[in-house]
């Protein structure tokens, strides 16, 4: 089965902030320990580069936990409720993610429209152009808003349609046996 | 005010709002109800701050190499490598879940890595061996929660972040406290089963036990050469904490490229993993930052001081009032979550009380290790439980998680009583900070 292609964007997008953390974070920081150990200075400003890893990150990765229902949420009364109270909850905690996301973007742009406008650098010599990092980041952030908009929306359109699984799929409780079993797969495989 | 924050969170979160949305939000409500100006003009400079927070940086490293060990085919062989020395102890393999689980631990810094990656070696041996089945579950359950007490542990660098104090200081706290807890649910088995003899199944005889203990050794080196190369690194002063992560990551990439198992697959999967994790803790951290910074702006947190401090009762009352209300809460929230909802509120009062962050930090993560084996909500219970592939009752788990929190609550009352089995170790390590 393949993935419709908003997921498909939020799992790449997850690959490179996967990637970002590994070639991008631990690689650069690895390079300047070794440096200073042996040459006694840094080469890359791996502190400075990366900050800006976690924060891209952060920013292409979160539409992925959308995706996967990645979202702690206290739903244990909740679970135990009839269908049409759960539902509601479960639009309800949807809504208010998508309402979170939608905000963080807002402000976001905020911060980096005052960078542009300031042409602010940064401190350290290499004098990067914030707007570099910051816009990566709002650019996830913002993919992130449409993801967080987007399924509440289509799990409404699927109970309309009286696709009640599809609608569980979209925005239900985070599938904690799928997650387990997730987990103990991993662990299995290596035997 | 304290009164509607309180509601609101409580309320919010029984809804089962998204944790990080029910801080969110209720920063927005507080900050439109009691702030003289609104608060909402710094939440992007705050989102950016702790977006690209150096000290932060360390936890999807940490993530990823728990990500990647769980699938490099270390666990099994640690696991046989230690299965010897266990042997003629009563108990037996009960132990070697505990000792595994904690040499684990050293390299991972999540719980229920631990737990599912011991679990799915360690489980097809307990019907063979004839262990009770649920003392022999509950100790791969309790000793999973090893994974964040000892170093590196990623709630400590969290904690860390969000009451400023130092990850080397917090790692060097849970070092003796960490494995002193091992050595407790290891004497817990012990005595248990000299009352039950039965309980630990029956003796083997085996003549070449020390040529199969010898044999093991190298196999404990991966998983100790790690440690060494994150924890050794900050306490010999050539790297930061974020730094030792950036090398025990790359150290990891190399010991699973060495097994063998290194693929693309493999690293999309760990990528996956990681990612998803990391982006879930840090929407919850940037919310919490927003919560945080609307308390403090508008009295909040000073209020609940007071109104603590207001209740007059002793420092040691309000502790044990503080600890019985985590260990009420951990039955029923997720634990990390837990902890970076209620540490703005909670550790000032702490410290306003006169006990020491570092050491809270140490019975934070203790209190945060018992919720995950107290049902209904202990991830590490469930984990066992998928893990356990024949099926069984799951009340098995609660039973044999039960003598395992016992042993976490005399943990934490013999650090209550002796403060310096948590804080010695700081003060060698980092004469300026510690402790």
């Amino acid at each position: 089965m393949t993935e419709p292609l908003p997921q498909r964007v939020s799992r790449w997008l997850a690959w490179v902030a996967g990637a970002v953390i590994l070639f991008g974070c631990a690689v650069p920081i690895t390079i300047d320990v070794a440096m200073r150990y042996f040459f006694n200075r840094s080469a890359v400003e791996s502190f400075e580069i990366s900050g800006y890893g976690l924060a891209a990150c952060i920013g292409l990765g979160l539409a992925f936990t959308v995706t996967t229902k990645a979202h702690i949420r206290v739903d244990f009364l909740v679970a135990k409720l009839p269908f049409p109270v759960r539902a509601a909850c479960d639009l309800l905690a949807a809504c208010a993610l998508a309402l979170v996301a939608a905000a963080l973007a807002w402000f976001a742009w905020g911060t980096v429209s005052q960078s542009w406008s300031m042409g602010a650098r940064s401190m350290s010599h290499l004098q990067i152009p914030i707007v570099i990092p910051q816009g990566l980041w709002w650019i996830g952030l913002f993919w992130f808003a449409c993801m967080a908009i987007l399924a509440p929306v289509q799990a409404v359109i699927r109970l309309v349609q009286g696709d009640r699984a599809g609608f569980e799929a979209a925005i239900g409780s985070a599938d904690l046996d799928a997650e387990i079993n997730e987990a103990v797969h991993a662990s299995g495989e290596q035997q | 005010m304290i009164l509607t924050a309180f509601l609101l969170l409580l309320g919010m979160l029984l809804l089962s709002l998204p944790v990080a949305a029910v801080l969110a939000l209720t920063g927005y409500i507080l900050s439109e109800q009691f702030a003289f100006f609104p608060m909402t003009g710094a939440a992007g400079e705050l989102a950016w701050n702790s977006s690209e927070d150096f000290i932060l940086v360390a936890a999807p490293m940490f993530i990823m190499m728990g990500e990647l060990m769980h699938r490099s085919g270390v666990s099994g062989r640690l696991f046989s490598a230690l299965t010897p020395w266990f042997a003629r102890l009563p108990g037996r393999l009960m132990h070697t879940n505990i000792a595994a689980s904690a040499v684990f631990a050293a390299t991972s810094g999540s719980s229920i890595a631990t737990a599912a990656t011991i679990g799915t070696v360690a489980i097809p041996n307990m019907d063979k061996g004839g262990y009770n089945r649920p003392l022999f579950l509950g100790s791969i359950a309790a000793g999973g929660t090893l994974g964040i007490l000892i170093p590196p542990s990623i709630n400590m660098i969290i904690y860390a972040v969000l009451t400023n104090t130092s990850v080397a200081d917090l790692y060097a706290a849970g070092f003796i406290p960490g494995f002193l807890l091992a050595t407790l649910f290891s004497g817990i088995v012990l005595v248990l089963v000299l009352w039950r003899p039965h309980w630990g199944g029956p003796k083997i005889v085996d003549a070449s036990l020390w040529s199969a203990r010898l044999r093991g050794l190298p196999h404990l080196l991966p998983p100790l050469g790690l440690f060494t190369i994150v924890v050794g690194s900050i306490y010999a002063g050539f790297a930061t904490p974020t730094e030792a992560a950036a090398l025990g990551l790359i150290a990891t990439v190399g010991l699973v490229a060495l097994n063998g198992k290194l693929s693309v697959q493999v690293l999309l999967a760990a990528f996956e993993g990681t990612v998803r994790t990391t982006c879930m803790i840090m929407l919850i951290v940037i919310a919490a930052f927003f919560l945080n910074f609307v308390m403090v702006s508008i009295g909040l947190v000073s209020a609940i001081t007071d109104a603590v401090l207001g209740l007059g009762w002793s420092p040691l009352w309000m502790l044990l009032a503080i600890i019985c209300f985590y260990l009420l809460l951990g039955c029923f929230m997720e634990t990390l979550s837990m902890m970076i909802a209620t540490t703005p509120i909670i550790v000032p009062v702490v410290v306003e009380l006169g006990y020491s962050p570092v050491w809270w930090g140490v019975v934070f993560v203790i209190l945060i290790e018992a919720a995950l084996i107290t049902p209904p909500v202990g991830m590490n219970l469930y984990v066992v439980q998928a893990v356990r592939k024949g099926g069984g009752a799951f009340t098995d788990l609660f039973k044999g998680a039960a003598p395992f929190l016992v042993a976490m609550l005399i943990m934490i009352g013999v650090l209550i009583a002796f403060p310096q089995l948590a804080l010695w170790l700081p003060t060698i390590v980092n004469p300026k900070t510690g402790g």
